[in-house]
Parts: structure tokens; C-alpha cells; sequence
């Protein structure tokens, strides 16, 4: 079973991205957690399959939990995407600079989450290699 | 007197002459003659209190009482009437002693230096008149704050004024004729090619921003303007005036620095506000997605109403997050049909006019204003609720909207017959919680009027209180006019 790994300090924004993400497939295992402190041994064996990870939180920002995935040699590779709560140019840039491997505004309606939630599954869940050169599945 | 040296001295240009000490003339050369405009014969033997006035006559008597047997020559400029004119005449004057040290006579050698004497006069007042102009320049360059600097092309200051010296934290005398690589070192290098580019070119480089750092100061920002011109024979030169804008700079990191916080705070802000809006929302479209089916259509109804809401309040703040973050000159304003936005500005308001029992009279002929929509939307409701909550409860509201142009402007008037606000407080109610004192009994943040003055101030117009006869208060706002090819 695919694990997909949330950090975000908001309930309600982990609940609908996990919501969205799972709308059409059982298969998936959700690991959220409310800041990236809390990143642990266990998960990180756990090995993930994607990583979702809000840009603005209390203590450590969503670019320092980035650096601090990348730093640890099991999740280097693992594909990260970064999440703001509204478009900032400079978001966008700082986390193609922190080498997330991509970068979405929180939908605003019930409709567009879905419609995100399928287009990530789609491009990092739905094979088995995963990864960005996923998408011609 | 052998006749050669007769004839020498006949064509001699000087008055050249003996006298005694009667001043009896003993001798005179055809110079002499010419002097007085009588023949020789005229003069010889005569004395010269007869060929004189008693003016020229003092005088030389002056000039012969000055000379003695240990001092028996002496030369002096005396001004003289020649002829009528005045005249300047140079005297060489020797008293002749015999060897008792008796006084025999005297031997004159003078010459007509009034035209010597005029130049020297002429070049004396011009000097004056270069000095005091020299002085009045000084006076000037040294007033003014610019920093001036006059320069060949050698790299060489020729002069400088005191702002400019003093910048270096030098004298003057001490910077004039030194070159700038001795002044400035390294730095000198960035001026002297900006000067090169200036004399190649023979046009002027104006308001070049370049730091400034002279050899004992702090790195200074000035603006400077190079003029070349060529100096007579001297060569080309170069005039450079130099504003110093260090604060300017200053005050511009400053300025920098504040907008840069008040964007990270309008984002911030905005963040902040998104989330909460997202979530109800969201929530609102999941509560209806998932319980729609068993609620009423009443209450369905109300889904409609929070949506509506949220997306209102959405397009609020990024209107705002838009305004806190351009400049006026820099928002893409568009026309705005006036006479729709009050039309929902009022329907949105609609319970609460029905509620205080009022009557709400909207202009019905198009007025395109330039602006933003929503913000604009903000303002009148902010008018129109005020007109409401601060009513007279003795009679019905009644708000009243009026439009006329006025050159390039819309002036929208919105009046009522509520309360009113004293005069005095007039710009008072603009200032962010500045509320007019006899409205402190009710409630209200004190932020709404000056929302809307910032906002109308960001279009460029003006809002304010106007002074009327009638019971109430009347608010005036000056818009710019759409221009016709946005009315679409």
C-alpha cells in the first residue's frame, strides 16, 4: 500500500488533502503530521511515496522541513510537493530553489481539491515507480 | 647748444625745458611750444606764472618745493588742464645748484601720460569690478549646497567650491590644482572615464547616481551633472556638480524597507485571512455536499448566501493585497459602471435600509468612473451603512446619491438626514479611529472612513465631508471619469 506522508499544521487543510488525494483509491496510507519536527525514524522507514508539505508553519517553515527531508539519504529522493495557502510568486521560486518537485495554492472549492487530489495521484501514485516521469501513465 | 642736439631735442615727443627761479623760461624745445600752442619766441624769456593758470601753476610750484640740494630730482604724476582737457603729465623735474648749494634754476623733462593713465584708471575699475565679481561667485558657490567642481582634462581640479571641499573634509586651497587620482585614488578611475566619455562626446552627462567616497570619509551617494566646455586657449574642460543624496538614499533604504514590511505584512495578512475563508467555504459546500439532501430548501438557500459571501470577501482581499502592494501610478484601474455597483451595493444592503424604515434615491444615468470594482463597492457601502447607523431616530433615513462631472472628475454626493457630524471634526472622522466624538455611544471599529479615504486616495481622487444647510451629513467623492474607450 502507497504511503503518502502530510505535513501541514492545519487540521483542516491535512483532512482535506488526504480527503482529496483519497477520493477514488483505497489503496493509499496517509501519514500526517502537524509540523516537521515531528518526522520520525518510524516514518522514515515507512519509505513513503510522496510527501506533501505546507510552506507556511509555526517553528520550522515548510522549506527547512524540505531541507530537512532532503538531508536525510532514505528520503532524497523522495518526491516533494509544497503547498501555500495563497499564490506568492516567491513561494513558487523558493521552492523550485529548495528542489521541491512541485508547488500548488490550496483550492479554494470542494471541486478544485478533487481535481488536484486526481492529478497527483495520477502523477505520483498511480505506477508503482512513481516520480515525475509518471505522468504518461 | 651745439645745433644737432638743438634738432635732437626739437624732435623730442617730451616737454623738455630750463626755468629759473623766477621761473623765467631759459630754455624750451618746439615740444614745449606745442604744449602751450604759442611759438617759442612766445615762451623764451617769459615766466611761466604768465603761461599758466593759477591751478596747473600751484601745482608744479608744489612739485619744485619738494626739491632740495640733498634731494635735487624728483618725478610725479600730476594731473594738469591741457588745453582745456584735463591731463595727467609725468614730471622729471632737476633743480639746478651751483657749488654753493645756491638755487639757479631748475631743468623739466615731462611727458602727456593721460592716455597711460586712462588704461591704467580703465584697467584699475575693471580689476575692482572682477574682484567684487570674483568675490560675489565665490559668495554664490560657496552658498549653494551642490558640491562644484571645475576640471581639465587632465584629470586636474582647477577650482572647487566650499560644499565641495568640505565634503573631502579639505580646504579649498588645499584641493585647487591637484589631481583626483591623489584625492580619490582608485575611485578616481569610475570619474575620470565618466569625464572622458563627456569631453569625447562634447554632450553633457546629467543626473548620474554614483557613490562617492573621498580618502579620509564615509562612502557618500551623489547626483552629478557633467558640462564640458573648452576654456579659451586653455582646452577643454569640464564643469561637474554634484547634489549630495546620501539621506535621499537613506531615506529611500528606509522607505524600502517599510513597503518591504508592509508587504510581507499584507501577505501575511492575507494569508491569514484566506485560510479561515477557504475553510468555511469548504466546509459550507461539504456540509451541503453531504447533508444537502436533508435540509430544506431554506436552508439550502443559505449555502447560496455563504458562498456568495466567501467569494465576495475573497475578491476583497486580493483587491487589497493589490493596493497594499502597487503604487497608485501603478494599479491597472479599470472603468467601473458606478451606477450598477451602487445598484448591489444596495441590494446587498437591502435589510438593513428596510430595517431603519429608510429610502435609499440612486443616480439612474451611466457614470463610469476609473477604479476597482470592488474596492469602490467597499467605499459606498462604507457611506451607506454610516448614513444608517447614524441616524436621526426622530425621522425615516433617507440617503440620497448624486452625481455630476465636474472637468476630468465624477462628483458623487451622498447625503442624509441622520445626526450629522460637527464641522470640526471634518477631517477628524478620516483619521483611522478617528471617530466624531458624539457618535462614540456607538459601535463601530473607527477604521471605515479611513479605508475609504485610502481607497479613494488610491485612485487618485478625494473624499470628504461637505458642509451643507440641511439636517445630516453629506459626504462628496471625486473620481476620475472612465475614459470613453473603457465605457465599453
Amino acid at each position: 500500500m502507497d504511503k503518502v506522508l502530510i505535513i501541514d499544521d492545519s487540521d483542516f487543510d491535512r483532512k482535506m488533502i488526504r480527503k482529496a488525494i483519497a477520493s477514488k483509491h483505497s489503496n493509499l496510507e496517509f501519514t500526517e503530521l502537524s509540523s516537521g519536527h515531528a518526522i520520525t525514524d518510524l516514518i522514515i522507514q515507512e519509505t513513503p511515496k510522496i510527501a506533501i508539505v505546507d510552506i507556511r508553519m509555526p517553528g520550522m517553515d515548510g522549506f527547512e522541513v524540505l531541507d530537512a527531508i532532503r538531508s536525510i539519504p532514505e528520503l532524497s529522493d523522495l518526491p516533494v510537493l509544497m503547498v501555500s495557502g495563497s499564490e506568492q510568486a516567491e513561494d513558487r521560486d523558493m521552492a523550485t530553489a529548495h528542489g521541491a518537485n512541485g508547488y500548488f495554492v490550496k483550492p479554494p472549492s470542494v471541486a478544485d481539491y478533487f481535481s488536484l487530489g486526481r492529478s497527483i495521484y495520477d502523477q505520483y501514485l498511480c505506477c508503482s515507480n512513481g516520480g515525475a516521469t509518471s505522468t504518461s501513465c | 647748444m651745439p645745433a644737432y642736439l638743438n634738432s635732437i631735442l626739437d624732435t623730442h615727443p617730451d616737454i623738455i625745458c630750463r626755468f629759473d627761479t623766477d621761473l623765467v623760461f631759459t630754455y624750451v624745445n618746439d615740444a614745449t611750444a606745442a604744449f602751450f600752442g604759442r611759438d617759442k619766441d612766445d615762451i623764451l624769456g617769459f615766466s611761466m606764472v604768465s603761461r599758466l593758470d593759477s591751478e596747473n601753476l600751484d601745482r608744479i610750484r608744489q612739485h619744485l618745493s619738494s626739491l632740495t640740494p640733498e634731494t635735487p630730482s624728483a618725478t610725479s604724476i600730476q594731473p594738469m588742464i591741457h588745453l582745456g582737457d584735463a591731463a595727467y603729465f609725468h614730471w622729471t623735474t632737476v633743480a639746478l645748484y651751483d657749488e654753493s648749494n645756491v638755487l639757479k634754476g631748475y631743468q623739466s623733462v615731462s611727458r602727456n601720460v593721460t592716455r597711460e593713465m586712462t588704461l591704467q584708471y580703465q584697467l584699475e575699475s575693471q580689476k575692482k569690478e572682477l574682484d567684487t565679481l570674483q568675490v560675489e561667485l565665490r559668495s554664490v558657490l560657496d552658498t549653494v549646497p551642490a558640491l562644484i567642481w571645475y576640471k581639465d582634462d587632465k584629470n586636474k581640479i582647477l577650482r572647487l567650491n566650499k560644499a565641495a571641499a568640505d565634503s573631502m573634509g579639505m580646504a579649498v586651497e588645499d584641493v585647487e590644482g591637484q589631481n583626483t587620482y591623489d584625492l580619490f585614488g582608485e575611485a578616481a578611475k569610475d570619474y575620470h572615464l565618466a569625464d572622458l566619455k563627456v569631453f569625447d562626446s562634447g554632450e553633457p552627462i546629467r543626473g548620474m547616481i554614483e557613490p562617492f567616497t573621498p580618502d579620509s570619509g564615509e562612502q557618500r551617494w551623489v547626483q552629478t551633472d557633467k558640462i564640458p566646455f573648452v576654456d579659451g586657449e586653455d582646452g577643454p574642460r569640464i564643469l561637474v556638480v554634484s547634489t549630495d543624496i546620501t539621506e535621499l538614499k537613506e531615506q529611500e533604504a528606509i522607505l524600502k524597507s517599510i513597503n518591504k514590511n508592509l508587504d510581507d505584512f499584507a501577505s501575511l495578512t492575507s494569508h491569514d485571512l484566506q485560510a479561515p475563508l477557504r475553510k468555511i467555504g469548504i466546509s459550507a459546500e461539504l456540509m451541503q455536499m453531504e447533508l444537502g439532501d436533508k435540509l430544506p430548501d431554506e436552508a439550502n438557500a443559505y449555502f447560496v448566501d455563504i458562498a456568495q459571501g466567501v467569494s465576495h470577501m475573497r475578491q476583497l482581499i486580493k483587491s487589497f493585497l493589490k493596493f497594499m502592494r502597487a503604487s497608485p501610478e501603478g494599479v491597472d484601474l479599470g472603468a467601473v459602471d458606478l451606477t450598477a455597483l451602487l445598484r448591489r451595493v444596495a441590494d446587498d444592503g437591502k435589510s438593513a435600509l428596510e430595517s431603519a424604515n429608510g429610502t435609499l434615491i440612486l443616480p439612474k444615468h451611466p457614470i463610469h468612473v476609473r477604479g476597482d470594482d470592488a474596492l469602490l463597492g467597499q467605499v459606498f457601502a462604507n457611506l451607506i451603512n454610516n448614513a444608517i447607523k447614524y441616524r436621526n431616530e426622530n425621522r425615516a433615513v433617507k440617503i440620497e446619491i448624486k452625481a455630476k462631472t465636474e472637468k476630468q472628475y465624477w462628483v458623487i454626493s451622498i447625503s442624509d438626514n441622520g445626526s450629522g457630524i460637527d464641522p470640526s471634526f471634518a477631517d477628524q472622522v478620516f483619521d483611522l479611529f478617528g471617530r466624531a466624538k458624539p457618535h462614540m455611544d456607538i459601535e463601530g471599529s473607527g477604521i471605515g472612513l479611513a479605508l475609504c479615504r485610502r481607497i479613494i486616495t488610491l485612485h487618485g481622487g478625494t473624499i470628504e465631508l461637505i458642509e451643507t444647510q440641511k439636517p445630516g451629513s453629506c459626504f462628496q467623492v471625486k473620481l476620475f471619469r472612465a475614459r470613453s474607450s473603457e465605457n465599453g
